[in-house]
């Protein structure tokens, strides 16, 4: 029974193809419908996706394969989509920490919080950004209530908010840079550490991926229950390298 | 109710004493009062564990109840919460809390450093138990079934 459904599926090898090339096309329209990649970025990306395929297409047609092969890029594809999401609200955040030191500035030399924001604003060289900023500066002027997807770029709107209702703005700003230096010292300090183990990991599953493809090319599916044994043993241990980062705990 | 364990007591996040000190000081530099700036902090952070706790601890000293103040378990916590106790009681904090500030960033600095110098030895046991097994059965496991079969033939 199980070997009738497995030469199926083996038939059916086409359509999976094409089922996986239309989520990842999707996957990737969707990256730049929502502005996280270029017009470019998303062309390379495609090519290259329907490029992968096709080589899987031609050089593996076995069931087995085909799901190990095909399903890589669409597990990278995720990856890079929750990746970008992240790095989008990081961005915004980094570049607002980045407006305080010429806030400041603008605002000694006589300007009043918000004509110094709208100043600083035009320094910024990403119109991507300044787009977002115009609508935290709409935010900062008009608005009291407001709620903002990411939780530490909504405290530090409400933080300006203060500064600007304020009736000694400039000192309160620098209070608020110190808070953000400290927080920010101690975020590079974590990541650092993370990325030690991020390249680890990486490089692991490159070496891997490597063998991987080199032992299917010269035994074929002679050995495939070797293979995925392999396979999930070194994705239980990808994982638990990568938990290991994440799980230190503070001890004060 | 344990207030330290939990998602936001990972290095991945700032520690939950200093970033409460952080952000209470900040308040208390704006002029707000110890109460509200203890307030402001949970409201802002009620996803993480021990801002939730100082919330509740809050909450209980205002309502008279009982709060067990164990589940500050270490040692840092309970200062931070002695310290606000007595800046709900009137007293001037913002210079101990100043001081505690200083305590904790060369404490959590240490507590960093301190990890980092385990990492290599705790990566290496997944390194050691499942990835070197996977590299072993790709490399080795087709020689090894071909001999072992050559063998019996």
């Amino acid at each position: 029974m199980a070997d009738f459904l497995l030469n199926i599926l083996s038939e059916m090898f086409f359509f999976q193809l094409l089922f996986f090339i239309f989520l990842s096309r999707s996957l990737i329209k969707e990256m730049f419908l929502l502005n996280l990649i270029t017009l470019n970025s998303q062309w390379i990306l495609e090519i290259f996706s329907l490029f992968y395929f096709l080589f899987v297409f031609f050089c593996f047609k076995t069931f087995y394969f085909s799901i190990i092969f095909l399903l890589f890029p669409l597990i990278l594809l995720l990856f890079l989509f929750v990746f970008l999401k992240r790095q989008e609200e990081r961005d915004l955040l980094v570049h607002i920490y980045s407006l305080l030191i010429p806030l400041e500035t603008q605002m000694k030399l006589g300007s009043s919080f918000i004509n110094a924001w709208q100043k600083s604003l035009k320094e910024l060289q990403s119109r991507k950004i300044q787009s977002r900023m115009q609508k935290i500066t709409e935010i900062l002027k008009f608005q009291d209530q407001f709620h903002y997807p990411d939780k530490e770029i909504q405290n530090l709107i409400k933080d300006l908010m203060i500064i600007h209702q304020s009736p000694n703005p400039l000192q309160r700003l620098k209070h608020l840079q110190r808070k953000v230096r400290i927080e920010q010292t101690f975020r590079l300090k974590s990541k650092r550490t993370l990325l030690q183990i991020r390249i680890q990991s990486g490089i692991l599953s490159l070496f891997y991926f490597g063998l991987l493809t080199w032992t299917i090319t010269a035994y074929g599916s002679q050995y495939i229950h070797l293979i995925v044994i392999s396979f999930l043993f070194f994705f239980i241990g990808l994982l638990w390298i990568l938990k290991t980062g994440r799980t230190m705990k503070w001890s004060v | 109710m344990d207030f330290k364990n939990g998602e936001n007591n990972e290095m991945v996040c700032l520690a939950p004493p200093l970033k409460a000190v952080l952000e209470i000081r900040l308040q208390m530099e704006n002029g707000v009062s110890v109460s509200q700036a203890i307030r402001l902090y949970s409201q802002r952070n009620l996803d993480e564990p021990f801002a939730k706790g100082l919330g509740f601890w809050l909450f209980s000293k205002e309502t008279g109840k009982n709060f067990n103040e164990k589940s500050f378990d270490t040692f840092y916590r309970r200062r931070l919460i002695d310290l606000l106790n007595q800046g709900l009681k009137g007293e001037p904090i913002l210079e101990a809390l100043c001081d505690l500030e200083k305590d904790l960033i060369f404490v959590v600095n240490e507590d960093m450093e301190q990890h980092l110098q385990k990492l290599p030895l705790i990566s290496l046991i997944p390194l050691l138990l499942f990835e070197f097994p996977a590299f072993f059965l790709l490399l080795v496991g087709p020689l090894l079934l071909n001999l072992l079969s050559a063998l019996q033939n």
